[in-house]
């Protein structure tokens, strides 16, 4: 007997425990991958393991470092993130849109990319709101991100994490409720990038510079108050503009990523921009929306019962009328 | 110019329904219709916040939620439309005759047929006669023709806005539009599915028959017992044309 559990009940450390005891059931893990900014040195081990690891070809990156700097001088603060990489995102775009079902969820969330499946027509790397996915050259076909799932099937933990020195990249199970990176998300200490995020809902998560040491010093020039308020706003709540540079970038494809995003993207795969309206009149009149709708879906079904009920009785249970 | 009457080879009398070119209009009605309906459905049913036809949405490759699938979209927004456009366009330009809008219109006759209808189908009274139209059938009518307007009206500017990355409206306007939206897919999701099951009931197969073989004539016996008024009509036509005729003979 086989029940797939994934859910937010298996946080409860008992009921976890309880159920790998038994062995009646097998627990699909969600595995996630997190960013420590407080630790991370910029040694860049991470970039380096993962290029060695699957051989990326010049200029193209599963993984890379991307430093944005935000403030005015003295008062100057960084985030760095490990992007683009891909997020394996619950809901991915890139899944929805590839055309061949190369890219595919498997046990665990991660997105698998089947290159014997990818014709290389680029629906991915357009519709990635990260920019994770990129052309490689030597193939024309599609790559990415992939968890290390090699490893992690041999109970290793993947490349960047390994390389890691400082110990700032985790991995693990967000369900699992030993695993650091499921303790770090149920504090909500990291968080993914983006309001995209609300909709794709991604795996691979920062806890921004500050999250576990506020920086205030007044040390010299640099007098500085980062804390993790600041730092969080600027990258989930996108104020700062992730697209400056991106090296998997393809200018003949890429629409401007990461920028505001509308939860719905066109039918071509675009992501229109939103202007969120601050009118109150709208809001009430998309509750109207909502209410027509729902007294219309119901309205719509009693008629049709109303009617078929009537023609049923008229035409069968009761005999035709006499001829004038 | 398609006779009103005809006479097959056995000698059987048959009464016209459908012109050719109407025949032709209401396929690509029928087409578009359909598939704007059968995409439509798993969009407007919502109970509770719960969409309740998503099975069928992921049929037809909507698989999630928001839907983010170009099958849909496509079908919904581009196929569909033109479709009916195609259709209107025919209909509007070959099809439709003062005639036949007069035939449509509602009168106060209509009212008392009704009333007439219902007192005969609870077993009281006699059947009344019935023009080219039943009352019903002009109800209906009306309902397509508004539903289809407030379903243009309202979603051409959402389908610019979705496919061409664009802002046309303000959002009140935009909150508005969906509302004409609802009301004009609510009017179709209770008028369509009649009119299916009206296609497909039994008493109508004979309509059906003439409207699929491209027959476009009806059986003059089931003129007689579903419409008798517009026989006797025709028939008073008839035999005006033939006295006129044998007057200048």
């Amino acid at each position: 007997m086989i029940i797939l559990f994934s859910s937010e009940a298996l946080h409860l450390e008992g009921l976890r425990q309880l159920l790998e005891d038994t062995r009646w059931c097998w627990i699909v893990p969600r595995y996630a991958m997190a960013t420590i900014e407080d630790l991370c040195m910029l040694c860049w081990a991470c970039v380096v393991a993962c290029k060695q690891e699957f051989n990326v070809p010049l200029g193209k990156w599963r993984l890379f470092i991307t430093e944005y700097y935000f403030g005015e001088y003295p008062n100057v603060a960084g985030v760095m993130l490990h992007l683009p990489q891909c997020n394996h995102c619950e809901n991915a775009p890139c899944v929805n849109e590839c055309p061949t079902g190369a890219l595919y969820h498997v046990e665990g969330g991660i997105v698998r990319l089947d290159p014997d499946r990818c014709i290389g027509c680029r629906a991915c790397t357009r519709t990635c709101p990260y920019n994770a996915i990129y052309i490689n050259p030597r193939t024309g076909k599609a790559d990415k991100c992939s968890f290390c799932e090699h490893l992690i099937e041999k109970g290793l933990e993947p490349a960047c994490v390994a390389a890691c020195p400082t110990g700032a990249r985790i991995f693990g199970d967000l369900d699992d409720p030993q695993s650091l990176i499921g303790k770090l998300y149920r504090e909500g200490k990291i968080k993914p990038i983006g309001e995209v995020a609300d909709v794709v809902k991604p795996r691979l998560f920062f806890a921004p510079l500050g999250t576990f040491r506020p920086i205030e010093t007044s040390a010299g020039a640099f007098q500085k108050s980062i804390k993790a308020d600041t730092t969080v706003n600027k990258i989930v709540d996108r104020e700062l503009d992730v697209t400056i540079w991106n090296p998997n970038a393809d200018p003949r494809v890429q629409p401007g990523a990461l920028d505001k995003f509308n939860p719905d993207p066109n039918a071509l795969g675009m992501w229109a921009k939103i202007r969120l309206s601050k009118d109150p009149s709208i809001g009430e009149l998309a509750e109207v929306v909502g209410a027509v709708r729902k007294g219309l879906s119901r309205a719509a079904i009693a008629l049709l019962i109303l009617v078929g009920a009537a023609s049923i009785w008229s035409s069968i249970i009761r005999p035709a009328p006499a001829e004038e | 110019m398609a006779k009103p009457v005809r006479y097959t080879k056995e000698g059987r009398k048959e009464i016209l329904r459908f012109k050719p070119v109407t025949q032709v209009a209401h396929f690509f009605l029928f087409l578009g219709m359909l598939i704007s309906f059968i995409t439509g459905l798993p969009m407007f049913f919502k109970l509770n916040d719960v969409p309740v036809l998503i099975g069928l949405g992921e049929l037809l490759g909507l698989g999630t939620e928001p839907p983010t699938s170009q099958l849909i979209s496509i079908l919904h927004d581009i196929v569909g439309p033109v479709l009916m456009f195609i259709g209107i366009l025919i209909a509007l330009a070959a099809s439709v005759r003062p005639k036949t809008i007069r035939e449509a219109l509602p009168t106060k006759e209509d009212i008392q047929v009704f009333m007439a209808i219902i007192r005969s189908r609870l077993g009281k009274g006699k059947r009344p006669k019935v023009g080219f139209y039943h009352p019903l059938q002009k109800l209906w009518i009306w309902t397509v023709v508004i539903g289809l307007i407030l379903l243009g009206v309202s979603g051409v500017p959402i389908a610019i806005e979705k496919w061409f990355n664009v802002r046309i409206m303000s959002d009140y306007l935009r909150g508005i539009m969906s509302l004409l939206h609802i009301i004009g897919a609510f009017m179709f999701f209770v008028a369509l599915p009649i009119h299916f099951i009206m296609a497909i009931a039994p008493i109508n197969w004979p309509i059906l028959k003439s409207q699929f073989l491209f027959r476009g004539y009806v059986d003059f016996a089931w003129w007689k017992h579903h419409h008798p008024k517009y026989v006797e009509e025709l028939e008073k036509e008839e035999k005006k044309e033939e006295g006129g005729g044998g007057g200048e003979g």
